[in-house]
């Protein structure tokens, strides 16, 4: 039996644009996924692998205690080495310590850094350096710390460390790299590097924001 | 089970205690977050630069919390990513692309056949990213309205306006199908 034809008329100007579009949305639908290309998954990669150490880096540094600091670091060692703080609390995100507790986390930065410095091979960590712009003892013990570590993120690669220090103002910005950590000044997240300089076993501590915009503080580590 | 074998969800898990981990979860979305960035910016700089901002941001943020799918996490992201850089880029002389006609007609500068992805570049950016939601994606009006922060009544008279500017520029509406 052969299908009855259908009466060949014009379609109104409605049924036409209805059919028109629902062609557009058959074609919309049936569009592929687009691979990305693989240039642009290498680049992206690289930035969240990147981005990812310094988070892990941060988290590692601040679970319910705050931004990576000096300070953290042993705070946490000293928690898990040793006992809790007596009243059973955690500080808040981004608070000071109390003034009572300051002699003993004091000792344990002293501590610390002397052991950090130790290893490192750092072993005159010198308390009258030439005046740093941040807090001066966290960052000579965070220096320390950095000294010898993988975690300047991108500042990692030569040209983009020397374009960010030199939009920083920091001077020898072509100096070499011996280290790098996740740091936070005051809240703001930036990053900690140690830097050679020309003489033997001095060092400079700078810490940048992530901006490249400022240094937030500065040290000098060794002689 | 290791991050690059278990769900979504587990590998965000794994993200503040394995720094790679965030890795796997740009490896499974990738392509699609990527198709939807070009298709809505129109511009493949513009959408590197909009899925890297997506997944850094993701990363950084944290605050998943398996309310949704994380393919729906991710394209909330990209397209207030998407929509902040169009708002950037969008010319300051270009009016309200709800209002007919608001849109300049190409369609008379157009003397080569377009196919339905090239087209799409020629819509208003808001239209384009109502279209490729709906359409190309498939995603239902109200899920396309959260995600583009309008009325659902928006996105539809949205699409409705795409279509029609895409059946002119496509041909169409002057040929039998």
């Amino acid at each position: 039996m052969s299908t009855p034809r259908r009466p060949d008329v014009e379609p109104t100007p409605g049924a036409r644009t209805a059919r028109a579009v629902e062609r557009v949305r058959a074609e919309l639908a049936a569009l592929p996924e687009i691979p990305m290309p693989p240039d642009v998954a290498e680049r992206i990669g690289r930035a969240i692998t990147d981005a990812g150490r310094e988070q892990t880096a941060i988290t590692r540094g601040s679970v319910a205690h705050g931004p990576v600091t000096p300070d953290r670091h042993f705070s946490d060692r000293s928690r898990r080495h040793g006992p809790r703080p007596s009243d059973g609390s955690r500080r808040r995100r981004g608070s000071r310590p109390s003034r009572d507790r300051l002699p003993r986390r004091a000792a344990l930065v002293c501590v610390a850094a002397s052991l950090v410095a130790l290893v490192a091979g750092l072993t005159d960590v010198r308390p009258d350096a030439p005046r740093p712009v941040g807090r001066a003892d966290d960052l000579r013990s965070a220096g320390a710390v950095a000294f010898g570590r993988d975690g300047a993120g991108v500042l990692a690669d030569p040209a983009r460390r020397r374009a960010c220090l030199t939009s920083a103002g920091v001077p020898e910005p072509g100096a070499a790299l011996l280290g790098g950590l996740p740091y936070a000044v005051d809240g703001t997240p930036a990053t900690l590097l140690v830097l050679g300089t020309d003489v033997t076993g001095r060092y400079r501590a700078v810490v940048v924001d992530t901006g490249c915009r400022r240094v937030l503080a500065e040290s000098v580590l060794g002689r | 089970m290791t991050a690059s074998t278990g769900s979504d969800r587990d590998v965000l898990r794994a993200v503040p205690r394995d720094a790679d981990a965030f890795d796997e979860v740009f490896r499974r979305h990738r392509d699609r977050l990527w198709s939807v960035a070009v298709r809505t910016l129109g511009d493949p700089s513009d959408a590197e630069d909009a899925v890297q901002e997506t997944f850094v941001a993701a990363l950084r943020s944290c605050d998943f919390r398996g309310a949704a799918e994380i393919g729906t996490w991710l394209h909330r992201i990209l397209m207030n990513k998407c929509i902040d850089r169009m708002r950037r880029t969008r010319p300051a002389a270009t009016t309200d692309p709800d209002l007919p006609g608001a849109v300049t007609d190409p369609s008379g500068q157009v003397t080569t056949r377009l196919v339905v992805g090239d087209a799409l570049a020629v819509l208003a950016p808001e239209q384009r990213a109502a279209i490729v939601l709906v359409d190309v994606e498939g995603r239902p009006v109200a899920e396309a309205a959260r995600l583009l922060g309008v009325p659902p009544g928006t996105v539809k008279s949205r699409c409705a306006r795409g279509r029609l500017r895409l059946a002119e520029l496509l041909g169409h509406l002057r040929e039998e199908p």
